[in-house]
């Protein structure tokens, strides 16, 4: 008892900063939380969420009945498992290959112009898409045909469409991404720098030696916030670009659950597939969280 | 101190794939500019690039001749300043105690959990709209503050930013008999500026972009942000039961240029945002301070 | 310390908030319960009737000076005349069928938080007849809807308000529109004349000019194209509907079945017909293989650069096409307009819907639903005759005479005729250039806009020339009423259970197997496969319940 009232005398300051924020989530992100009874339910607004009719699993069930369900789980997992690393290790390329820049004026003129695809919307990027990599007047196909290849419909085939996917989310996004490594970067003790140096150690070992190291923490938050949206494969995105003969390997979950719901004016099927999105993450999230702290004995959080 | 040619070499090749990706980079923006500057046929016949045709201004001195559009302006200024404002107060406070080590707080890994947990569960948009209305808050601009005041992952972020700031630093402030809070202003807050510049440029690059909220809780077109009001331009119009008397605002929203010009100005300010932080991002600056 | 104390300011008001939430919640809920139902002229203050609504501010309208969208000549006037007093709950940007309003409405209604009256869409009818939300009006409309309404609203012979009608109760009263709007097929003029081609009157001549268009590429870009399509068949303009109809194939209607029944018509030996026709053109390369990732606005990229000249469309495309066939005051490129050809010697019907697709739905909870019924009659009253100079301030606000600030669309209910007759009135009526045969609005306002054109005053107006004008798309609206070569979905009602459940997965495969036979991807046999599978996949249960549907609304 009195080692606790020592410990509040100790921390209450501390548990009197948390407050604060902690009154807002609770307000605008716990209470709505009830929100997820709605999977489970028939919702009637009159009835409101505690009085509308259960009906247990079965939105999770047409979920799993449907048709074609492996293969858009499939597509998803598989584009936005490539979308999390390629969204890692390009970001942390380019901050580091603009942090070697010696120029200052150079070093924040590219930033800056990395950073500016990030605010155009896919609605707009889309048409910007289709043009360059239109198989007959695209610049793409026009370079590759100076090597003799044939054109690529990179859009309507099914073979090109998910790395399409990739390569356009990255370019879109690495320049914002790159932001916080490089805020990372200017985090590391200079002097770490130099007694490198001393010791010897060029650029390339400073770079894996002192650099990395000292980015790991940012490095590790990320990845393991980002393997979170393995479910998240960016629907805005896709939806722009994809067409029906890419349905095979572009048709993922969030589109899917766009397309019902034109058809089905009701809430509790995409609350259940945003729920079992959910809990995945959470559960994936949780295991790195843990792994990170068991192997490299850090608390990301 | 002299360099050696590969070091030069590599310097070179970094110099030029940097320039080329940036300049891959920059055309999109080159290109709306473009057709926002174009004459309208041009335009929807594909012909623009990076370069006008047919040059006019017709199509900015269209947007600026609006009043809605520069009423829009106001409130998006008002909600990214409000917002910004308390969103970076919160994180900066709640990082704080979420940075100690669990013999410091014992329950900071706790409170962590709760925080992070919000950022994976959420009960859905009608759930969400149901209390803010309960609270009040519809067509206010605290509707577009309040409920996203807490930025979770900006939290985390700063966290870890703290902890890598040097132990010394917060027990040599303790010595002298400084509290929590003093430490959290006149060290932690100063010496992180590099990372507050990332939170809070985040922290304004979510609020200039919002649109959905203010669509659905603002009660009149006049309250609405600048991004809500651009996506009457930007969302595509379903054609098929289009009926005679919207013939016109068809038109208008095949218009290219202006949409074009209504994107541009739009994003004008969030452009310069990030190069005027840069000079916060200025490396050694613990490092100095710590000498002094 | 200070600091100290800012925070605790900080939380005091944090902590506050929390209250007024509880507080405004309880305050909230006690006002949702029903207090007076069904007394109507118990709340009267001095004859005037108050109803609230939910409406959309469309970006065309322009507000005069101290008016706005709550307070306004048209409200007002409709307080003065028929004791009606408008409310708006909440106003949106943009119209109403845009996502703007429709999040909102559907945040209202999940919130069962709707207004006495507002637009609805058939799926939102439904929802609101399951969740019992909205009341039943038939006895409402017997009592107060004028005889000029009642008659108006049965012009379709009655099909629009028997769309509204569930269980033989009036639920909702259908905002009435003009269904006889056909496909009809655009092919540039100029270039006909340049290739010396004959007008298009068979699927055959069709062929013949995309294939002229395509190789003879008499736009002079070096890479020519037979056809506009793109990724939406069911595009008003630069869909695939014209086309298939010109081989008497239908996209997702419900059509006889030659023995009293409904079948669908997706999966019609003539749809099979249709896809070997495209995929024919598209091994010729008529079609622009990249058309299926374009949306209308981005393929419509290579019709304005003349590479394309052919495409089917609505009556409304000229304003589309407008963009690349007027430049500096010029005409640039010429367009003519044709019924849709036909396969063979049947002529090709052109498929339409209901003519509606927005529904009047009024609150169990408002406690005058009569007063929709008054907006009603005098918005019928006012836009078909007007009887005094001052109803002009339904049109043109307090000035009453026409200055561009479209207050028209301020009326909160409105209906549009069912029968247009501009097809017979129009063309005729430019051509001689006689200002006394427009009668109604829509008709003065194209008149006037037509003649613009004619007398060289501005040229941009073009595309009501070619809608309006003789040899326009309307002029051919007669011939097809009076040979009956508009062919309606049978099937108007509401979603079938089946329906709802299984539609996206049918329209999913449908529009993978048919966009990849069009693109010569899988042979044309695959169409067979899609016709079994989409029986497996609920199309037989569909089958059945849309006729037990049509049993019962034949």
């Amino acid at each position: 008892m009195n080692q606790l009232a020592r410990r509040w005398k100790r921390e209450w300051p501390l548990h009197f900063m948390v407050v604060p924020a902690l009154i807002f989530l609770v307000l605008f992100s716990y209470i709505p939380m009830a929100g997820v009874l709605m999977a489970f339910q028939k919702y009637i607004p009159t009835k409101g969420l505690f009085g509308s009719p259960m009906v247990g699993l079965k939105h999770f069930k047409y979920l799993l009945d449907y048709p074609d369900i492996g293969r858009i789980v499939f597509n998803t997992l598989y584009i936005a498992t490539m979308k999390i690393i390629a969204g890692l290790v390009v970001p942390i390329t380019i901050a580091i290959l603009l942090n070697e820049l010696r120029q200052e004026w150079m070093k924040r003129t590219f930033q800056t112009m990395v950073y500016l695809p990030h605010f155009l919307s896919w609605v707009l990027l889309s048409g910007i898409i289709i043009d360059v990599l239109s198989p007959s007047t695209g610049i793409i196909n026009q370079i590759l045909g100076l090597f003799g290849a044939k054109p690529i419909f990179f859009l309507g085939d099914n073979k090109w469409f998910p790395y399409v996917m990739v390569i356009t989310d990255v370019w879109k996004e690495f320049g914002f991404g790159t932001i916080i490594y490089l805020a990372a970067l200017t985090n590391i003790n200079p002097s770490l720098y130099e007694a490198a140096e001393i010791d010897g150690a060029g650029r390339w070992k400073q770079t894996i030696n002192v650099t990395l190291p000292g980015m790991m923490p940012i490095i590790i938050l990320m990845l393991t916030l980002n393997i979170g949206n393995v479910l998240n494969a960016g629907f805005d995105q896709i939806f722009n670009l994809y067409s029906p003969q890419v349905y095979e390997s572009g048709d993922v979950i969030d589109t899917f659950v766009y397309r019902m719901g034109i058809e089905q004016a009701q809430y509790g099927f995409a609350t259940a597939v945003g729920l079992l999105k959910s809990v995945v993450s959470f559960i994936l999230i949780s295991v790195s969280y843990v792994m990170a702290y068991r192997f490299a004995n850090y608390r990301i959080f | 101190m002299k360099k050696s040619l590969g070091r030069r070499l590599f310097l070179g090749c970094n110099l030029v794939f940097l320039a080329l990706l940036s300049l891959m980079c920059l055309m999109p923006i080159l290109h709306i500019l473009s057709i926002s500057f174009s004459s309208g046929s041009a335009a929807s016949a594909g012909k623009v690039l990076l370069w006008p045709v047919e040059f006019t201004p017709a199509a900015y001195q269209n947007v600026f001749g609006k009043p809605e559009y520069l009423r829009a302006f106001w409130v998006t200024i008002q909600r990214v300043v409000l917002g910004t404002a308390i969103s970076m107060f919160l994180t900066i406070l709640t990082a704080y105690p979420l940075s100690k080590e669990t013999h410091q707080f014992g329950m900071r890994t706790f409170y962590a959990w709760i925080f992070v947990f919000t950022i994976l569960f959420n009960g859905g948009l009608i759930p969400w709209y149901m209390t803010i209305k309960a609270v009040g808050l519809i067509d206010s601009i605290w509707a577009l503050v309040l409920p996203g005041a807490v930025q979770v992952f900006n939290i985390i972020l700063l966290l870890n930013f703290y902890r890598n700031l040097p132990k010394e630093l917060e027990e040599s402030s303790r010595i002298d008999g400084a509290g929590h809070f003093t430490t959290l202003w006149k060290i932690y807050a100063p010496l992180s500026l590099p990372a507050l510049a990332t939170t809070g440029l985040f922290t304004i690059v979510w609020h200039w972009n919002s649109w959905f909220d203010g669509m659905i809780l603002m009660n009149h077109p006049d309250h609405y942000p600048l991004q809500t009001f651009l996506q009457s331009i930007i969302i595509k119009m379903d054609l098929r039961f289009l009926k005679s008397q919207d013939i016109e605002l068809m038109q208008k929203l095949s218009d290219r240029t202006s949409k074009a010009a209504q994107i541009f100005v739009a994003a004008f300010p969030i452009l310069v945002i990030y190069p005027v932080l840069q000079r916060f991002f200025i490396k050694g600056i613990v490092m100095g301070s710590v000498k002094e | 310390m200070q600091k100290i104390r800012k925070i605790g300011l900080a939380l005091t008001l944090i902590l506050s908030l929390g209250v007024t939430a509880c507080s405004s919640k309880t305050a909230d809920t006690g006002s949702a319960e029903p207090k007076a139902a069904g007394q109507p002229a118990a709340a009267k203050e001095g004859g005037v009737i108050e109803i609230s609504t939910v409406r959309a501010q469309d970006p065309y309208l322009k507000f005069d000076e101290g008016e706005n969208f709550d307070k306004n000549a048209v409200y007002d006037a409709y307080e003065k005349d028929i004791g009606v007093r408008i409310k708006n709950q909440w106003v949106v940007d943009g119209t109403v069928d845009r996502p703007q309003f429709q999040e909102k409405l559907k945040m209202a209604i999940t919130t069962n938080d709707i207004p006495d009256f507002f637009p609805a869409t058939p799926a939102q009818v439904q929802q609101l007849i399951e969740a019992d939300m909205i009341q039943d009006l038939t006895s409402v409309y017997d009592q107060y809807a004028s005889d000029e309404t009642k008659e108006f609203m049965q012009k379709d012979g009655g099909l629009q308000m028997k769309s509204g009608t569930f269980d033989g109760k009036l639920m909702a009263i259908p905002q009435t529109g003009n269904p006889f709007a056909p496909q009809l097929v655009w092919v540039r003029s100029d270039w006909l004349k340049k290739l010396n081609l004959p007008e298009p009157k068979t699927m055959q001549d069709l062929m013949n000019i995309m294939e002229a268009f395509a190789t003879k590429d008499p736009g002079g870009t070096g890479k020519s194209y037979g056809i506009a399509l793109n990724k939406k068949f069911d595009e008003g303009a630069l869909g695939l509907v014209g086309f298939l109809n010109g081989y008497h194939a239908y996209l997702n209607q419900w059509i006889d079945d030659g023995n009293g029944g409904l079948m669908y018509s997706d999966i019609q030996p003539q749809m099979k017909e249709a896809l070997r026709g495209l995929q024919d053109m598209f091994k010729k390369g008529l079609i622009d293989p990249e058309f299926a990732v374009k949306d209308m606005q981005k393929e419509s990229e290579l019709i304005f650069s003349n590479k394309i000249g052919v495409l089917y469309g609505a009556e409304w495309t000229p304003a589309h096409l407008a963009q690349g066939a007027v430049k500096d005051g010029k005409v640039v490129q010429e367009w003519s307009v044709y019924r849709l050809p036909s396969i063979d010697g049947t002529e090709a019907s052109t498929q339409i819907e209901l003519g509606t697709n927005s529904y009047y739905v009024v609150s169990k909870k408002a406690k005058h639903p009569e007063a929709l019924i008054k907006l009603l009659n005098q918005w019928i009253a006012i836009d078909n005759h007007q009887t005094t100079p001052e109803q002009k301030v339904y049109e043109f606000g307090k000035d009453l005479k026409e200055k561009g600030n479209n207050y028209w669309l301020l009326n909160p209910v409105m209906a549009f005729n069912l029968t247009s007759d501009n097809g017979d009135v129009l063309p005729k009526a430019i051509e001689t250039k006689d200002a006394g045969l427009p009668k109604t609005k829509d008709q003065k306002t194209r008149f006037e806009r037509a003649m613009k054109y004619v007398n060289g005053e501005d040229i941009s107006m073009w595309w009501e020339y070619l809608i309006s004008g003789p040899k326009g798309a309307v002029s051919n609206i007669p011939y097809l009423k009076e040979h009956n070569l508009f062919h309606q979905n049978k099937f108007y009602g509401a979603p079938t259970p089946t329906m709802v459940e299984k539609r996206e997965i049918s329209n999913r495969k449908r529009d993978e197997i048919f966009l990849k036979i069009i693109m010569n991807q899988v042979p044309i046999d695959e169409f067979d496969k899609f016709v079994e599978e989409w029986k497996k996949l609920g199309g037989d249960d569909i089958t059945k319940e849309v006729n037990e549907w049509y049993a019962k609304n034949k």
